[in-house]
């Protein structure tokens, strides 16, 4: 490209009247002209001081409008170059358009009018490309950004999930795959004074949005559910302050809170809206259902709790619905009741998740749209 | 996922939904009804008979749509939804907190009777 702010064309013809016609023409159009009176001469200006745009005769001595072509963009250069022809030479012309010219005129007495349409045609179109390539490129680097960042996220996310969970005499195995990279599910799980607590949520959507509500909820209910031990005053404070964060965006949370005693050998149950969660003792497998609200619609929301006995042996699994709603190619969900039978079984925390991701994963051929988490803990 | 407006009598809108709610026709769905209600229109039948699937993002939107429309001291109605979406409606007791009703002519009395 010229260094100048004006378009540079060079004009290449072995006519010196038709070299200076079309560079007056152009001239009045306000463009910067060179001249050659060859292929061979057009091209070492060209490369001592590259032009926009070649506008070039076809019938020329030694190297011609076609090998002119062929030299330039065997060099990679893109300069567009707009060929002159005579009626006979249609055939060539075409052949040119196929070895990369832009345009082809034919020189008759419009010449002076299509030379200058021509020439603005194909600037426009190439200033047109120019742009598309950059906002192109501008767009992949937004993307490779975002991609950074997610990753990053990803990372900052993963912190915040609990790691080596343990708690003596219990085995647990937890599973945590968002959608893409980061997701709106999340779980948790600590001791205090001989109780286990337990939580399994799910922010609706699965989109950046739902993460940051996760963030926001996770540290909401570990705060409040350290300080006190009456799951439903635990929830409902946290009902409280999420709808202040929520507000109108429609967003919710569901999300299950257990707290295994272990001196009473039981297990307190709260689910706020969320998907059955499936509890294994004495030889049979339940599923228990929500029991109130989602969170953060209003905070006058209330919740019943229920409480189980969980002695040695028991086991609870809990989920979000991204397992269940994983759907095959026929749009039919993998469902609850595939999930009952696999955890009928009785296999222990960690094979059981291994289990069921396997049999969804098959099921849906890996294609999860959803973020995906279980949660399993068994008592010895 | 496709979103039809059509006009019931007393000024109602009806919105016939046809496909999944989801994510992106859930963000569709919100800013049709906002449309509306910038219009003056706040008398709203959602109508979901055809809706296959909902997801947390579709719920979501019905849940904002409600408090939407009832900031703008108007009514809205979901009309019969499969059972799919009725279980979603259900599990999080969204049932209880939108006006869920089973044929256009009930909601269409529900939305006169409530904006008389």
């Amino acid at each position: 490209m010229a260094t100048s702010e004006i378009t540079t064309i060079l004009v290449v013809d072995d006519d010196a009247l038709i070299r200076d016609i079309i560079g007056m023409v152009l001239e009045d159009q306000g463009y910067a002209i060179q001249k050659a009176k060859d292929g061979g001469e057009a091209i070492r200006k060209h490369q001592a001081e590259p032009v926009d745009l070649i506008v070039s005769d076809m019938n020329m001595p030694e190297v011609d409008g076609l090998e002119l072509i062929k030299r330039i963009r065997a060099t990679g250069d893109t300069v567009p170059v707009i060929i002159l022809t005579g009626n006979s030479e249609i055939a060539t012309a075409i052949e040119a358009l196929h070895s990369g010219a832009s345009d082809y005129l034919l020189k008759d007495e419009n010449i002076q009018d299509t030379v200058t349409f021509s020439v603005e045609k194909v600037l426009e179109k190439q200033r047109l490309q120019a742009q598309n390539k950059q906002l192109m490129t501008d767009l992949a680097r937004k993307n490779e950004l975002l991609e950074k960042d997610k990753v990053l996220a990803q990372k900052v996310q993963k912190n915040i999930l609990p790691r080596d969970l343990v708690f003596p005499s219990f085995e647990v195995s937890t599973f945590y795959q968002p959608s893409d990279k980061i997701g709106g599910d999340f779980f948790d799980a600590w001791e205090a004074e001989g109780k286990i607590n337990l939580v399994i949520a799910d922010v609706s959507g699965h989109s950046t949005s739902s993460a940051l509500i996760m963030a926001v909820c996770k540290g909401i209910i570990r705060s409040v559910g350290q300080i006190e031990t009456d799951i439903k005053k635990i929830v409902t404070a946290a009902n409280r302050m999420l709808c202040e964060v929520l507000t109108d965006s429609g967003m919710f949370i569901s999300l299950v809170y257990g707290i295994i005693d272990r001196e009473k050998e039981e297990l307190q149950l709260l689910s706020a809206g969320h998907n059955p969660v499936f509890l294994s003792n004495g030889g049979t497998t339940r599923a228990i259902e929500s029991m109130g609200p989602v969170i953060g619609w209003d905070p006058d929301d209330d919740w019943d709790l229920e409480t189980f006995p969980f002695p040695g042996g028991s086991g609870l699994f809990m989920y979000t619905d991204g397992i269940t709603e994983a759907k095959d190619r026929h749009d039919e969900e993998f469902g609850e009741e595939r999930l009952e039978t696999i955890i009928q079984e009785g296999q222990p925390p960690e094979q059981l998740i291994e289990t069921i991701f396997a049999a969804a994963r098959e099921f849906c051929h890996g294609d999860f749209p959803d973020d995906l988490t279980m949660f399993a803990i068994r008592k010895n | 996922m496709e979103i039809n407006l059509g006009s019931m009598d007393g000024d109602v809108v009806v919105v016939d939904l046809n496909g999944d709610l989801v994510a992106g026709s859930a963000e569709e769905l919100k800013r049709q009804v906002a449309k509306l209600l910038q219009k003056n229109f706040n008398r709203i039948m959602i109508e979901m008979a055809n809706v296959g699937f909902m997801d947390s993002s579709g719920l979501g939107a019905c849940m904002a749509l409600h408090k939407l429309v009832v900031e703008h001291k108007g009514r809205i109605v979901f009309v019969k939804p499969n059972e799919t979406v009725a279980k979603v409606f259900r599990v999080t007791r969204a049932d209880k907190k939108l006006a869920l009703v089973m044929s256009k002519n009930d909601g269409h009395q529900l939305l006169i009777e409530k904006t008389k």
